[in-house]
């Protein structure tokens, strides 16, 4: 009996990653790293928590990067929203920004949730920009 | 303690994905998209705020796992920067932060009652 669809020799080469239970593993494999990659370098405290500007930014560096490049859709999916995903973080900010909120330091808070915002986003702009 | 970390993260980044996947299935891009990038940040923000107080999550590895691995995998920022490229900075994006801060201290607050609590009794 002739294969049909799916199992036709060659209809998926190229796309290696079109199984979603997969796709799914290697993200889940993908964030991992980053979360522990994130974890090491979170360790970087200061007067501000400059592990945490540090780890947004290389998020965004690692997310232009691969928007820049020629990646595959399902590659691009498990750099960005795995690794760049993984590495990145909403809630470090949220715990920074309270922290100094119930220290009563107002300035130092603002200050925290501003340059995670403008420093990430200056560095997604050079690299699109040099790339 | 990298095992836990990896664990976590790993189970919190397949959350983010399938989440936002099914939220791309029910709305157009960009609002999906700033949905789904919301939903997931300030669940993962409240998560955290309950881990730093609440008595359950107190051992080192709960720690590992819950707060610095899935809260922290969970939520995302590399994708807020990309909207915010994408989009512009609108002010969506400033009451997330503000909301995010404001949901962190609402599961603090809440994980210290449970602790109060359990202390008296």
């Amino acid at each position: 009996m002739e294969p049909a669809g799916t199992r036709v020799a060659g209809f998926n080469k190229g796309k290696l990653l079109n199984n979603p239970v997969l796709l799914t593993l290697l993200i889940g494999v993908f964030g991992g790293i980053g979360s522990v990659a994130r974890v090491f370098i979170m360790r970087w405290q200061g007067v501000m928590p400059f592990g945490l500007f540090l780890t947004n930014g290389l998020a965004a560096l690692l997310v232009a990067y691969f928007h820049a490049g020629h990646l595959v859709q399902d590659y691009l999916l498990v750099g960005v929203i795995g690794l760049a995903g993984g590495l990145s973080t909403f809630s470090g900010i949220a715990q920074a920004g309270f922290d100094f909120y119930h220290r009563g330091r107002i300035a130092q808070m603002l200050l925290t949730l501003a340059i995670n915002i403008v420093f990430p986003l200056l560095i997604l702009t050079l690299v699109f920009w040099l790339a | 303690m990298a095992g836990y970390v990896f664990l976590g993260g790993a189970l919190g980044s397949m959350l983010r994905y399938l989440l936002s996947e099914v939220i791309s299935l029910n709305a157009e891009f960009p609002t999906s998209e700033l949905i789904a990038l919301t939903t997931v940040n300030l669940l993962g923000a409240y998560f955290l705020g309950l881990t730093a107080r609440l008595p359950y999550f107190q051992t080192l590895w709960c720690k590992w796992l819950w707060a610095y691995g899935f809260a922290g995998g969970f939520t995302t920022m590399s994708a807020v920067t990309l909207f915010i490229d994408i989009h512009g900075l609108t002010w969506e994006i400033f009451a997330m932060l503000l909301a995010g801060v404001a949901v962190y201290g609402a599961g603090w607050h809440q994980g210290r009652r449970v602790q109060q609590r359990q202390t008296v009794e």
